[in-house]
């Protein structure tokens, strides 16, 4: 019994240490940011061709998303020198689901209907495997995609792994994509190889994103 | 172009030249026809400088309206201007210098930029060997922005000849101003700290009036530690403001310093004038830290705890307080009864554990209402709730310790409530149960207040959601222990019997009362030096004396309460007026304190000197006034200034207005100031009133004042060597 006693006395003690710690600690209401490492907001949207995507359609599959708008000129710094085309072609080659998104509101800058981005995609050359069409902002803003281009790397089981520039280049010439750090393709070879990836986060670049608001 | 060039000089005959050679990529938008949005030009401030000088060119951003440029960190999206220079042999050209960015909203996201016209400021030094006149070219490139974004690109020269002296170009006094204007190193210290959510940046010791500052923004020199556009809150701890801003999506680095620009909007009462301050924050007591306090206990610099781990503390919290001495017995009786009951039905005794959970929690909702509402109600009068206000700390430390003495058997709170609840609890039943409830947690207070009282005390500084969720889930932690009896009677035979370990663990229970007010006292001697800390001394010492009369039963007469109830308010009064001089006190030092000429300001002084028939430059300043900081920075301080001061012989006075001297005022009053800063000169001719100077000082405008200064005799003895 007074072993028992002592026990409490000291387990008392300590709670009473753990209540004051626990009131005393202050808390703030959770900030709505998508966080890297981390389940990556869902979405569920439809594409240039009707089709309805949603973010848990590729449980198993990595996944690239790209904010994109085809009259910014930090897009077009890498459409018009193949970048951007070369990076999807290669990722798709090795299974990755590639998601074009564009939140352009309508009536704002790179707002397009499904018939305009399936050209965009065939005149450019591109390789997505769907365009995303976004006018509403919704996704745009769970992800809180800032500029275009904003990049995004989720893995198989749908964490966050990658936010932010496609490289480490934040201009608008396409001189300066040669000898660029690829973040993009550095992020994907370490999620297929099931690594770390080594900048999580970086700096986007860019227009700003169209939002309606 | 050069032709053009030298046509222009003709004409104008001077040693300036423009050229403007822009190339927009407004094609890019698919226009035929370029519309360009930003026009540029080079400017000067020297038409002759001389071999080894160095002077200040900029480049003029004429920004079309509705649209703008950016700043070194763009912000959310866009991209600096940048400036290549092609410059003749031998000459350098600094980075260049960022003028006062303004905060520009884009939707959601938030730029940092110019809009309408900038100066981009470069400082290019010449050598020694240069002469004759040389062309100074910029080849710059920048994004213009409105909702679409335009890269162009333009060239912008300007011709400067090179000979001894100096002269001055046209465009001197823009630059002038733009030099004056651009952001000065802050002469404050300043603190970041930071948690999972938020970042928080203190300057410390900063002596500012917060009825001057009409705004607070912090532009981060990088990306990643702070979200560029979310709303960035201030909150005042006597002149030191503290910025709240949310954390960045850089998570995995920890912010253990903080570099960027802090731009205030300063009231004058004669319009706003926006000042720049570049802060270089290292990780330090912010007035944030005491709330996301337990860093101590955590990872260094690391996150602080979070909502739920608040919750748990409260849950462990809330069961912890069922030993006590005054809860122990009355809930081993219900736990008796409820066994009683198991032996009847299940179903009774939980409909009776139930009905109890209903009373302990009703009792903890009203208990979290009454102390939401007496906290809007302390707001209305402008108390601050926050471990920000010094006087709030101490007021904690002083419940602590008074909660501690109480736990320590000095004096017991509130014996009389026990018994009357008792009664309603002897009722059997449902009722009876849901006032076993209500009883238990209110009627307990003796034992209990303590640590509700340190509940509470938190809970005040917390938003209402979190202060609300902590005092309920205290509340379910509390009735936890006989809601789980009456499921499940069995638990019965597991509890302890009351006895004298109550009182002992009553006592223990005191120490982390005594820690967390020996805590709140360190807090204070952060924000209020060792002021704080002999004011929260005197509090203390006068609680324990206060409980020591209160305490013993022989003493507790009327008259002792009364004594008791009056040493405690004379120690709060003192304690407070200590910990006010001491946040005065501080930066009353640091303005007297730096080493310049001035003699202190006096009427009789001033009178003394004027009848002497000296010149005298007086300058009204106070600790907390931004302008005059920056006027002193910017014009009162250089050695230009005081070898003028010397050679005229012109007297220095510099009246401190920190504390509000009325003599001060007065002066003020007659030239028409509602505050400082004013700047009087005279120039010793008797009779003649004094030259006031403007707000805003420059170097140039002192010196053309002080050139007035009549000669005296000493002066003209040695001549003028001017």
């Amino acid at each position: 019994m007074t072993s028992w006693i002592a026990s409490t006395r000291l387990k008392t003690a300590v709670g009473a240490a753990a209540l004051s710690t626990g009131l005393i600690a202050g808390t703030l209401v959770a900030y709505a940011a998508p966080t890297v490492d981390a389940p990556a907001p869902s979405f569920s949207v439809t594409d240039s061709n009707g089709k309805t995507h949603a973010l848990s359609d590729y449980r198993g599959k990595t996944v690239v998303l790209e904010w994109t708008n085809h009259l910014c000129p930090y897009v077009q710094k890498h459409y018009s020198s193949g970048n951007m085309q070369k990076l999807q072609k290669d990722a798709t080659g090795k299974g990755v689901v590639w998601l074009t998104v564009v939140s352009s509101a309508k009536g704002t800058q790179g707002a397009v209907d499904g018939e305009a981005a399936n050209k965009l995609t065939a005149d450019r050359e591109a390789v997505p495997s769907a365009v995303l069409l976004d006018d509403s902002g919704v996704v745009g803003k769970a992800y809180d995609a800032k500029t275009t281009p904003h990049m995004y790397v989720i893995d198989k089981s749908g964490t966050l792994r990658y936010m932010g520039a496609i490289d480490n280049q934040p201009t608008a010439s396409p001189t300066d994509i040669e000898g660029a750090e690829n973040y993009v393709a550095a992020a994907l070879d370490a999620v297929i190889d099931g690594g770390e990836v080594a900048k999580k986060a970086t700096q986007p670049y860019g227009c700003s994103v169209k939002y309606k608001s | 172009m050069l032709s053009l060039c030298s046509v222009i000089r003709s004409i104008a005959g001077a040693g300036l030249c423009l050229i403007f050679l822009g190339v927009g990529i407004a094609a890019a938008q698919g226009d035929a026809n370029p519309k360009r949005y930003v026009e540029i030009e080079l400017i000067a401030d020297k038409r002759v400088a001389a071999p080894g000088q160095t002077f200040w060119v900029a480049l003029r951003q004429k920004i079309v309206p509705g649209w703008h440029t950016y700043w070194r960190n763009p912000g959310d999206s866009g991209e600096p201007t940048k400036i290549t220079w092609s410059l003749p042999e031998g000459f350098t050209a600094s980075d260049i210098h960022w003028p006062v960015p303004d905060a520009i909203p884009v939707g959601p996201l938030l730029n940092h930029g110019y809009s309408n016209e900038v100066l981009l400021l470069t400082q290019i030094t010449v050598p020694q060997s240069a002469e004759g006149r040389v062309t100074l070219s910029a080849d710059s490139t920048w994004l213009v922005c409105k909702e679409i974004c335009i890269p162009e690109t333009g060239k912008a020269s300007v011709d400067v000849t090179i000979a001894s002296p100096s002269q001055v170009s046209q465009d001197a006094v823009t630059l002038t101003q733009a030099v004056s204007k651009l952001p000065k190193e802050a002469p404050w210290q300043a603190y970041v700290s930071a948690d999972e959510t938020s970042v928080r940046l203190t300057l410390s010791d900063a002596g500012l009036d917060p009825g001057r500052v009409a705004k607070l923004h912090f532009f981060p020199d990088e990306w990643g530690p702070i979200a560029f556009a979310a709303k960035q809150t201030v909150s005042w701890d006597g002149g030191s403001p503290t910025l709240v801003m949310a954390r960045g999506d850089l998570k995995d680095k920890p912010v253990d310093a903080l570099k960027g620009l802090l731009v205030i909007d300063e009231d004058t009462g004669d319009g706003v004038v926006r000042h720049g301050f570049e802060v270089s924050a290292k990780a330090g007591p912010t007035g944030g830290q005491s709330i996301t306090a337990l860093q101590l206990a955590g990872p260094s610099g690391g996150s602080g705890v979070g909502l739920w781990q608040a919750l748990v503390f409260a849950l462990l919290g809330g069961a912890i307080l069922n030993l006590m001495p005054c809860v122990f017995p009355v809930l081993s009786l219900k736990a008796l009864s409820l066994t009683k009951h198991a032996a009847a039905g299940h179903s009774e005794a939980r409909r009776q554990g139930l009905s109890y959970f209903a009373g302990v929690m009703t009792s903890f909702a009203v208990l979290a209402a009454v102390l939401l509402a007496l906290r809007g109600a302390g707001e209305a009068l402008g108390w601050g709730f926050q471990f920000q206000s010094p006087g709030f700390v101490l007021a904690m430390a002083a419940l602590f310790f008074a909660l501690g003495l109480s736990l320590s058997g000095v004096f017991l709170i509130g014996t009389s409530v026990t018994n009357t609840g008792s009664a309603l609890a002897a009722q059997g039943g449902i009722k009876g149960s849901f006032f076993t409830g209500v009883l238990a947690s209110v009627a307990s207070t003796p034992c209990t207040a303590p640590f509700m009282g340190a509940a509470m005390g938190f809970a005040l500084s917390q938003p209402a959601v979190t202060a609300t969720s902590v005092i309920l889930v205290l509340g379910i932690g509390f009735a936890l222990p006989i809601v789980a009896l009456s499921f499940t009677p069995a638990l019965a035979r597991l509890l302890p019997r009351p006895g004298a370990w109550m009182e002992t663990m009553k006592q223990v229970l005191a120490f982390p009362l005594y820690a967390s007010a020996g805590w709140m006292v360190w807090v204070l001697s952060i924000q209020a030096g060792s002021s704080g800390v002999l004011a929260a001394v005197v509090v203390l010492l006068a609680i324990g004396f206060a409980a020591w009369l209160l305490g013993d039963v022989k003493r507790a007469t009327g008259a002792g309460k009364i004594a008791a109830a009056v040493v405690v308010l004379a120690a709060a009064v003192g304690g407070y007026r200590l910990i006010d001089d001491g946040v005065r006190a501080a930066p009353s030092v640091a303005a007297t304190g730096s080493q310049d000429v001035a003699e202190p300001f006096s009427q009789a002084k001033l009178d003394s000197l004027l009848a002497a028939g000296r010149p005298v430059f007086v300058n009204f300043t106070a600790a907390w006034c931004i302008t005059c900081k920056v006027n002193e920075q910017v014009a009162l301080s250089s050695e230009t200034f005081r070898a003028e001061l010397k050679k005229r012989n012109i007297a220095y006075l510099k009246g401190d207005w920190t504390k509000q001297d009325p003599q001060i005022t007065s002066i003020l009053e007659r030239f028409g100031r509602a505050g400082v800063p004013l700047y009087l000169f005279y120039s010793g001719e008797r009779g003649a009133g004094p030259d006031v100077l403007p707000q805003l000082l420059s170097e140039a405008t002192v010196l053309k004042h002080l050139a007035k200064a009549k000669v005296t005799p000493e002066i003209a003895k040695h001549g003028d060597q001017s």
